[in-house]
């Protein structure tokens, strides 16, 4: 197709803009690589370009610093997303599929949590899981976690579950096969992308949770990534080069997640996921 | 089909609680009555070789499991959460363990300290630097406490620079001020200031430095318990020339607030805290831009980067420089060297009663939590294990030391060897008995202050009314009759 | 079509034995969110009528709490702030990524296209707190990027300790994130502006609107929808979040860039003044319905979206 010379020159103008914004969003991710492998002399003298000799240690000693932290965050990560997806899409289920006494209230119940903010229930919660004897525990990321986690969740997979066709169910139904059957074989299968959206946006809520993990948990061995990370670099003395080196490692585990499941991702937000 | 569905529940409650449990922690199953010992310290500085100490300790000691870990940054309020509720780690570092000792939650250690230390053959006492047990002890004498290392501070200056105008190390104030107005006038930023540093902060141990100079002359008067007074080394010469040791006339809660309702520990009414402000203030104005922000490494920053020419700093500083400075390119290094706090002379304050003091003292103080005596007796012997020259020197070594070590006959780094100039240890009116929300509210009317927005006497009241209002928060149990 | 467990006829209590396995099912979600959500904010509002340290000491003050909050000096100070903050917020969630979503959608080059809205999703899987840190270092007096940057092309004078100044503090916070093009908010106005039919498009240029007069005549809007959403979910996030003062600034110095959601941690965790601490979270919780509530009266007349 010919561009007209306005619309080639609209076309060059809207390419700079882009590579401008694009370079300065990324620059700071750059920077932090190339200082990565850094001494704190090589950055305090030589700061822009990248210096011999290249300190790849950084990144041993920043890993031995921070792989407790790693291993606690994609545990409770983990743990926490599945549990709570699971138990959401039950309830997502039950709620869109059935009809039942109560139906109406429940799920209202449910979804006015959000009118609650984090802010509203930090000072109790904290409370509540140092009286049940939680605090600097596993458990005490993990309730919170699972429990807010459905709302949003079980929102989402509702709207989907009950707009899946009828026959299909029917179908089913016609055959002989239980409610517990068609949920698995027919339901799940379906959803794949919907529950996958879903669970990315819990994992990513989840991985980047800061004030939870520092008010509950004390011993530095419970630290999740956020807080550990916080707290290498608030003592008294920093190794810059070891704290960025730090820093990419953290980011690798949700860098590799969204390579894998990017389309996913992407379609499920485009779809209309957050039309309502 | 509804059976199906039950078997499926009750399978997945399984799997999940068996990941989930698979999770928490595991429970030791002690062949024996083991006996488990917590060490616990706030920051990793001595991590790595205590880790290993611990586990030498422990395999070589049958039927005791010593495990060390740190703590990141606890405060007061969660020793006192863990001492109280009998969960407290059995060796951990503290400030205060004279007010825990007096209420009987941490271990009196006197009978111990008179007792021979197996590992070296000395009365346990005589293994320490002498000075630095009795500096800490209760007022009746009663030590609660071991030390690790011992601290000192000192301005650190850039020699290369100095030099280069012409500059010797000050030992007056007024002398300080002219090198401070020469660097000014050639660009430099004379002193790096961290504001923003909570308890090593330039201005926190400035205060201290002079309140202590400028009311020495108050300290018999204020410090009623008697029974210190049989005390050897209440002078401001340490027993046997070490700068880092030096008898610490402390008052607890009850004499500061009997001598603040005096008015002569009174912010607002003592006139030596106008001066002492005035000083600080003219301190500020060499700091560069945005020093109220910066914290310590920042601070560090501007003078490694030789932006700044000076700083008051603790000794743990010297580690990093020798370190960053090996390090850095020929063209960046610069010889530096420290001097003590200058002294003030009646010209500059009528109140001056004695030269400026040191501001250090002992590093990591340990104290040992009350429990069963078994664990109390294997924490003694582990403390003494640790504690012996040659373990005390692995844990100089493999670790990042902030001083000398408190063990006598350890040779540390030399570059503490600098701080031997620093003499005597200054007292400390520990902030006059504020909170945390006191420490905030003066720190806000401070930097206020700092910045133009407050004169001094507006300045100087809010600081008494919140040492006030602190003070009235803290006032249970206290009687302030001043013969008990 | 909802399926019955029960028959239509079947009295209540018959209909719920009937539908026992149901109610078993979402119980897991209703017992979580009934203590781990409901019983704290219930105990929230209770406990912001009491000076309670946590723990032992509970004394009821009436309404002292929330008396003392209205002459806090501090929160008084936040609030201002917070102001200053949510307007700061809401220009640039709205404008820039706008204007990376409006450049890519109307890039011809698609495969181009594709790698720009990748390039500039990437921010969004890179921790918060890294992003946090790595910025706390451009910000650094002394060797930072920022500082470096302007003595390179010869401002030294301007560089300054953007944190550490009262002068800087708070907005320099809030400017983290520069050029706040990526993101959610981007990916959600490129959907926006993807699910604009190509009808509509046609229709506008030959009614000869290209460019800036598309832009406002057609295709905002079509995509008002989600400006609204980002509008009320930016503002009641921002008026929440205070982790970015709590690790880069503590409020400081003095009081620069001091927010109230940081006051509210300060007073329960630091002064262990939790009913005090409960009080402002209420005050806080009560400015988020209130604003809700008339976004949704006012705002959100006509079509949700698009």
């Amino acid at each position: 197709m010919k561009l007209t010379p306005a619309q080639k020159a609209s076309e060059v103008g809207k390419w700079a803009a882009l590579v401008t914004l694009t370079f300065l969003t990324l620059y700071p991710f750059i920077f932090m690589i190339m200082s990565s492998v850094k001494s704190n002399a090589q950055i305090y003298t030589r700061f822009w370009g990248v210096a011999a000799p290249l300190h790849w240690d950084n990144y041993a000693v920043a890993w031995r610093m921070i792989s407790p932290f790693v291993f606690n965050s994609v545990f409770i990560t983990l743990v926490s997303v599945l549990t709570a997806v699971f138990f959401a899409s039950l309830t997502a289920y039950v709620l869109a599929r059935f009809q039942f006494p109560g139906r109406e209230f429940f799920y209202y119940y449910i979804i006015a949590i959000v009118m609650i903010p984090g802010i509203l229930t930090l000072i109790p919660q904290y409370i509540l899981i140092k009286n049940m004897g939680m605090r600097d525990t596993r458990w005490a990321l993990f309730f919170p976690y699972v429990s807010y986690g459905q709302v949003f969740s079980v929102f989402i997979l509702r709207t989907f579950f009950a707009g899946i066709a009828d026959d299909l169910i029917d179908a089913a139904r016609i055959d002989g096969s239980g409610h517990l059957r068609i949920y698995f074989t027919i339901i799940l299968p379906l959803s794949k992308p919907i529950i996958g959206t879903v669970a990315l946006m819990r994992v990513i809520t989840i991985w980047n949770d800061f004030i939870w993990p520092l008010v509950v948990m004390s011993q530095k061995k419970n630290f999740t990534i956020t807080v550990g990370l916080a707290y290498l670099t608030s003592e008294y003395k920093v190794e810059y080069g070891q704290a960025f080196a730090g820093y990419v490692i953290a980011s690798l585990p949700l860098l590799v997640l969204f390579l894998l499941t990017m389309k996913t991702f992407v379609r499920g937000i485009t779809s209309g996921a957050l039309k309502a | 089909m509804k059976s199906r569905v039950l078997i499926l529940s009750v399978l997945a409650l399984l799997l999940f609680g068996g990941v989930v449990s698979a999770s928490g922690p595991r429970e030791e199953v002690a062949a024996g009555p083991a006996v488990d010992i917590r060490m616990v310290l706030h920051t990793s500085n001595y991590e790595v070789p205590l880790v290993e100490l611990a586990e030498q300790y422990s395999e070589a000691t049958p039927g005791v499991n010593v495990t060390f870990e740190v703590i990141p940054n606890y405060d007061s309020t969660w020793e006192k959460t863990q001492l109280s509720a009998g969960t407290a780690p059995d060796i951990f570092f503290t400030h205060s363990m004279v007010e825990y000792g007096e209420q009987g939650l941490v271990l009196s250690l006197e009978d111990a300290l008179n007792e021979m230390n197996p590992y070296t053959g000395n009365k346990w006492q005589d293994d320490f630097v002498p000075g630095n047990i009795e500096r800490y002890a209760a007022p009746d004498g009663t030590p609660y406490m071991v030390p690790l290392d011992m601290v000192q501070q000192a301005v650190y200056y850039n020699k290369s620079v100095f030099d280069e105008y012409g500059l010797v190390p000050p030992e007056t104030w007024s002398e300080w001020m002219e090198i401070m107005d020469k660097l000014q006038a050639e660009g430099y930023i004379p002193l790096s200031i961290n504001g923003a540093g909570a308890s090593g902060s330039t201005f926190v141990w400035s205060e201290r430095v002079m309140t202590d100079a400028f009311m020495a002359d108050k300290f018999d008067e204020w410090n009623v318990k008697k029974t210190r007074a049989d005390y050897p080394g209440r002078n401001i010469d340490a027993p046997d020339g070490d700068p880092y040791v030096d008898i610490l006339e402390s008052l607890d809660l009850e004499e500061m607030i009997l001598a603040y309702r005096k008015g002569e520990l009174d912010p607002a009414r003592a006139p030596e805290y106008r001066d002492v402000f005035k000083f600080l203030l003219k301190l500020a104005s060499y700091g560069g831009k945005g020093y109220l922000g910066l914290d310590s490494d920042g601070q560090y920053e501007q003078f490694i980067t030789q932006k700044a020419i000076m700083m008051f700093q603790g000794s743990s500083m010297a580690t990093r420089i020798a370190k960053d400075m090996a390090d850095l390119p020929a063209g960046s290094k610069f010889e530096w060297g420290v001097f003590p706090y200058p002294d003030f002379e009646k010209s500059d304050t009528p109140y001056v009663d004695t030269p400026t003091r040191g501001s250090g003292g002992v590093g990591f103080k340990l104290a040992l939590a009350k429990s069963t005596p078994e664990r109390e007796a294997a924490a003694i012997d582990f403390l003494r294990y640790i504690l012996s020259p040659e373990n005390a020197s692995i844990i100089v070594e493999k670790g990042e030391p902030i001083g000398p070590s408190a063990i006598k006959g350890v040779k540390g780094s030399a570059v503490f060897d600098a701080f031997a100039q620093v003499e005597g240890t200054s007292n400390w009116f520990y902030y006059l008995g504020l909170d945390s929300e006191g420490e905030d509210q003066y720190r806000r009317a401070f930097q206020e202050f700092l910045l133009g927005k407050m004169n001094l006497d507006t300045f100087l009241r809010a600081y008494s009314d919140a040492v006030n209002a602190a003070q009235e928060r803290q006032m249970e149990g206290i009687d302030l009759d001043p013969s008990t | 079509m909802a399926i019955q467990l029960a028959k239509d006829r079947d009295p209540l209590w018959k209909k719920i034995v009937k539908s026992r396995m149901l109610y078993l099912f979402i119980l897991p979600t209703i017992a979580l969110i009934s203590i781990f959500s409901y019983y704290p904010a219930v105990s929230a509002v209770y406990r912001s009528f009491f000076e309670w340290d946590g723990a032992f000491r509970s004394v009821f003050r009436g309404f002292g709490n929330f008396k003392e909050a209205f002459t806090d000096e501090v929160l008084q100070v936040s609030a201002l702030h917070l102001l200053i903050v949510v307007v700061f917020h809401l220009i640039r969630e709205l404008v820039f990524p706008m204007v990376g979503a409006l450049l890519v959608f109307h890039l011809r080059h698609s495969r181009a296209a594709y790698s720009f809205r990748t390039l500039l999703v990437i921010p969004i899987v890179v921790p918060g707190i890294v992003i946090l840190l790595i910025w706390r270092f451009i910000y650094n007096p002394s060797i930072g990027l920022l500082n470096q940057l302007l003595t390179v092309v010869g401002l030294e004078d301007l560089g300054q300790n953007w944190l550490g100044d009262p002068r800087f503090s708070l907005l320099s916070v809030a400017f983290i994130g520069f050029p706040w093009a990526g993101g959610f908010p981007f990916l959600i106005y490129l959907a926006g502006l993807q699910n604009i039919t190509v009808d509509i498009f046609d229709a506008s240029t030959v009614d000869g609107a290209t460019g800036i007069r598309r832009f406002f005549y057609v295709e905002l809007p079509l995509v008002l929808g989600q400006v609204k959403l980002l509008v009320m979910l930016t503002i009641i996030t921002v008026i929440q979040s205070y982790q970015n003062y709590l690790i880069l600034t503590q409020g400081g110095p003095g009081l620069s860039s001091m927010v109230p959601g940081l006051h509210m941690y300060y007073v329960a965790f630091r002064y262990q003044r939790f009913g005090y601490g409960s009080a402002i979270g209420v005050i806080l919780f009560a400015l988020i319905f209130v604003l809700t509530v008339i976004n949704k009266k006012y705002f959100q007349g006509g079509a949700e979206s698009a």
